[in-house]
């Protein structure tokens, strides 16, 4: 019962907050070697630099597995190229995600993502977009054997697919 | 009303979680899981075997053995070094000091380990011994390996050294050495045919292919079961649910997830 009620205030507080105050509401499916997430974001007005806020959650873990499996994601994003109905950006995100593996004990595994890459789409009030990325992930969880926080770094990888529409 | 409460409980409960696998103990397969996305580190390597082993639930890891043309036991999966390091050849075919100089062609660049220096702190082990040089189309020396896996017995006396063989005809002269020995057999039926070897202590089988009650009857004639090859959420269930006495588990924390 507990992922499906988180499922639910995720996608309330998004969408209550992003009717009146944001410029752009992002929905997608992001593939990276944990997970497939469903994320929500919103997309702040801006110049060159735009700043991004999301929130997610793993669908393996959290629907398959009955574990939730949270995310929450801050992003940056700078025009690259707009022609017509194309656009191409420029994409710097920090993801941080967690879940509990050993229910008997309270230790939680954390995610931590650092990701370069492109957001590029078709569209103008809503939009289709693609937002392939490469970077870094870092693993850590307190092991009570070692008795020590472990760390394991690793290459990273993700893409998303997703619509926005633009306030 | 009342059959509404009914219904209502039947779903909730169909839901939950089966919670009685605390008797099925979960290793690493080659370490931290072996051709999985989200491992960190390379099969089989030092770094792998750490991460598995501090993952809170994980009894032990399994690993791969093989013979290097000095006699000495390396942790190598594949018959061939090429598709993991760049190298041409096989373990059997390279010498020490060769191999001594290996990087697996991954994100760590993680050395290759020798068994004598492997650290297994107070954990217990798997060795799945890989008998063929593939290099050469032959069978490597048993007598050989022997020297190495008793020693490594020794080094660790407490910690419940297993060996995993392929090779039936390994079997008796395993058997001899006084280590406890699982045989890989390909289903229930080739299972069978050594349930008459004195000594011999579990199975080794695919999940796939054997059933819950093929597996409850090997238990029933005295033999422990391992199962490899769960790496879905789903098939973790359906293997968990045959009540192994090992699962031997490529995606770690899936695994304790549906343990837990």
């Amino acid at each position: 019962m507990k992922p499906r009620f988180l499922i639910c205030c995720f996608f309330s507080v998004v969408f209550s907050y992003g009717q009146d105050s944001l410029r752009q509401l992002n929905i997608g499916v992001r593939m990276n070697r944990l997970d497939f997430f469903t994320e929500a974001s919103v997309l702040f007005p801006g110049n060159t630099i735009r700043q991004e806020l999301g929130l997610g959650f793993g669908i393996n873990r959290t629907v398959f597995q009955q574990r939730a499996f949270p995310e929450v994601f801050y992003g940056l994003r700078s025009n690259f190229k707009s022609r017509g109905i194309f656009f191409c950006q420029g994409t710097a995100n920090y993801q941080l995600s967690f879940f509990q593996v050993n229910k008997q004990q309270s230790e939680l595994h954390f995610f931590n993502e650092i990701l370069l890459g492109t957001h590029m789409g078709i569209g103008r009030k809503y939009a289709f977009f693609f937002q392939p990325q490469i970077g870094f992930q870092a693993e850590t969880f307190h092991s009570d054997f070692f008795k020590r926080v472990e760390t394991g770094f690793s290459f990273a990888y993700s893409a998303k697919i997703g619509i926005s529409h633009a306030f | 009303m009342r059959f509404s409460l009914i219904t209502i409980a039947l779903v909730l409960f169909s839901c939950r979680k089966e919670k009685n696998f605390d008797a099925v103990q979960v290793f690493g397969h080659a370490g931290n899981g072996i051709e999985i996305s989200n491992s960190v580190y390379h099969d089989n390597s030092q770094e792998s075997v750490d991460l598995a082993l501090a993952q809170n639930g994980c009894d032990g890891v399994e690993v791969d053995i093989q013979l290097s043309k000095n006699g000495t036991a390396w942790l190598f999966h594949d018959l061939g070094l090429e598709a993991e390091t760049g190298e041409t050849g096989c373990i059997p075919s390279k010498t020490d000091a060769e191999l001594e100089k290996i990087r697996y062609q991954s994100f760590h660049k993680e050395k290759l380990v020798r068994l004598d220096e492997l650290q297994l702190y107070s954990k217990a082990v798997f060795l799945d011994l890989k008998h063929v040089n593939s290099c050469e189309g032959e069978t490597v020396p048993l007598d050989e390996l022997l020297d190495d896996l008793l020693a490594f017995r020794d080094k660790y006396p407490a910690n419940g050294v297993r060996l995993i063989t392929f090779n039936s005809e390994w079997i008796d002269a395993l058997l001899a050495s006084g280590m406890e020995i699982y045989y890989e057999a390909l289903n229930y039926e080739d299972a069978l045919k050594y349930v008459s070897k004195p000594g011999l202590k579990g199975f080794v089988l695919k999940s796939e292919n054997i059933t819950k009650e093929e597996l409850a009857d090997l238990r029933n004639k005295g033999f422990q079961t391992v199962l490899f090859e769960a790496r879905s959420p789903r098939g973790i269930r359906t293997a968990l649910r045959k009540y192994p006495d090992y699962l031997l588990a490529d995606d770690i924390k899936a695994t304790l997830i549906e343990k837990y």
